[in-house]
């Protein structure tokens, strides 16, 4: 049986370093115990992201509109819309990058800054590995630093995580450029979750991939929500993707929340906007 | 009548927005530099990269400059018979200015256009964006090193080019248009002041900071795919070797009468 991550961490001496120690103590302690889901309090600091009534215009275009949404803790919730929509600017908004016109976003009960990027892993829509590294300086990157670990202590790290997302142990000192998209794909799956976030932010994690990398990037996507009880904030366009990721589902349309449930529900519902998006989608595959 | 004074009012604002958002980046990177952690590492790297692999291109601009300028300087001396003052004129004008500013237009182009190329490509496929989800500072990961780099290695290598190109304009002196050898690099030696060579090293120092903040600048904001990262490159050179020009004369200004 595959050691977890946070074993790993701690049963060797090279990993067992004093912040990420820390971070695995926090993380475990926040899972101990059990939160009452009725009382008020309890359920208020089990969010994990709020959206309250937030509104966001670009060039007098209003995107998202007076749009209110909560996300608990471990929850693996996918924003699923057209083109346009509004998923990337609310993603944005729950990285601090972009900032509401009205209403508010709250990440872990506060407005998103730099500090919260800690507890944040980020997969981007193309992989956004740095072309001058290697596979394992691009994971460890944003470690080294931080645990003071030699080159062969973030490389051994680097090497535990590509074994989570699948990648041989040789994928480690290769350049992103001598990768394939679904491998590049699962090295910045691997390079997100490397900090042991909370929450996993995934921006179109399957666009570029053919059919048969789609299916192991969401498949490792599911594995590492569960395995490291992350909450999982995706936005795609990919029905097929979203069901296999999801929790929750949510359509986005003309920046408002058309519909909002379990993905087994989406098939049947005849939410109008939710119907118009299926026949858009078998469209585009005819 | 309205809309042009509209149009040139809206102009001078885009200008003066550009002007302050540069400055906004300069003044971040220069505090970054003094800021830990320092990379020393990244810096070296940087000044090889500047200077060392930049040498062949800057060597052969000095050589063939101190050798036509000793060619053009022989025409003009020649005819009121004042050939005893070109090793001077050859000395002072390449370290004082050609040295400098042909090696800050040749730097503007190789690693000006690099930089802007480097971090344009990063911008446009989220790399920055990647780092800054890091909690890492591109400004100080990317930039400062480099920065640092343009105001160290630059001035070496302009000192090493007006070594080349005195060597350059010796060789057609002696070898071409007859002079003493003894005598040249006598009076070459004999003529040079310790502040013609001050000068010069400050000027490569300014030009180094231009085409690294500069070429850093256009990368760090390209947008719009290959076109923008194409048209952050072209604009980085063109902006560097203006401002190169500019400042060279500004700090020509300066030591004058020096």
């Amino acid at each position: 049986m595959k050691a977890s991550f946070a074993q790993v961490l701690c049963m060797d001496g090279a990993f067992a370093l004093p912040a990420a120690r820390l971070r695995y103590n926090r993380r475990q302690n926040a899972s101990v115990g059990t939160i009452s889901m009725t009382d008020p309090s309890s359920q208020a600091e089990e969010l994990e992201i709020q959206f309250i009534n937030v509104s966001k215009a670009f060039s007098g275009r209003s995107v998202l509109s007076h749009l209110n949404l909560a996300i608990p803790k471990r929850q693996s919730i996918v924003i699923l819309g057209r083109s346009g929509s509004g998923k990337s600017v609310m993603l944005k908004h729950i990285t601090g990058a972009l900032r509401p016109d009205r209403g508010q976003v709250l990440v872990k009960g506060r407005k998103p800054d730099r500090a919260l990027m800690e507890s944040i892993g980020v997969l981007f829509q193309q992989g956004a590995l740095f072309d001058s590294m290697k596979v394992w300086e691009n994971i460890t990157f944003s470690l080294r630093d931080v645990e003071g670990w030699n080159a062969r202590q973030a490389r051994d790290f680097a090497i535990y995580l590509l074994e989570q997302v699948d990648l041989a142990a040789d994928v480690a000192d290769k350049f992103p450029r001598d990768l394939s998209g679904g491998m590049a794909k699962r090295v910045a799956l691997a390079r997100a979750v490397s900090t042991r976030p909370e929450i996993l932010l995934c921006d179109e994690p399957t666009t570029g991939l053919d059919p048969v990398s789609g299916l192991v990037i969401d498949t490792l996507i599911r594995r590492l929500v569960d395995q490291f009880n992350m909450t999982c904030f995706t936005i795609t366009h990919d029905l097929a993707s979203a069901q296999r990721i999801a929790d929750r589902l949510v359509l986005l349309a003309d920046g408002r929340i058309a519909w909002d449930g379990r993905p087994s529900d989406f098939a049947s519902t005849d939410n109008p906007d939710v119907a118009a998006y299926r026949q858009a989608v078998s469209q585009a595959h005819v | 009548m309205l809309g042009f004074v509209g149009w040139i009012g809206h102009r001078s604002l885009g200008l003066l927005g550009a002007i302050g958002h540069f400055t906004m980046f300069m003044g971040m990177a220069i505090s970054q530099t003094l800021m830990p952690p320092y990379r020393p590492k990244r810096i070296i790297g940087a000044c090889l990269d500047l200077a060392l692999l930049s040498l062949p291109v800057v060597g052969l601009t000095a050589i063939f400059s101190g050798m036509v300028l000793v060619l053009q300087s022989y025409t003009g001396f020649a005819r009121f018979s004042a050939e005893s003052a070109i090793p001077q004129v050859v000395v002072v004008s390449l370290t004082r200015e050609l040295g400098p500013v042909l090696a800050g237009l040749m730097i503007a182009g190789r690693v000006g256009a690099a930089i802007a190329a480097e971090l344009g490509t990063m911008r446009v496929s989220d790399q920055i964006e990647a780092m800054q989800a890091m909690i890492k500072d591109p400004i100080s990961y990317l930039v400062v090193p480099r920065l640092i780099a343009g105001i160290v290695a630059m001035p070496i290598l302009v000192l090493v080019a007006d070594t080349i190109g005195v060597m350059g304009g010796y060789m057609v002196a002696v070898y071409r248009l007859g002079f003493n050898s003894a005598s040249y690099l006598a009076a070459t030696i004999e003529y040079l002041e310790f502040f013609d060579v001050v000068s010069g090293l400050v000027k490569a120092a300014v030009f180094g900071f231009i085409v690294t903040v500069v070429g850093a600048y256009k990368g760090y904001y390209a947008s719009s795919g290959a076109q923008g990262v194409g048209r952050a490159t072209t604009s980085a050179v063109v902006l560097s070797a203006i401002l190169i020009l500019i400042s060279n004369y500004l700090i020509t200004e300066a030591f004058f009468n020096r």
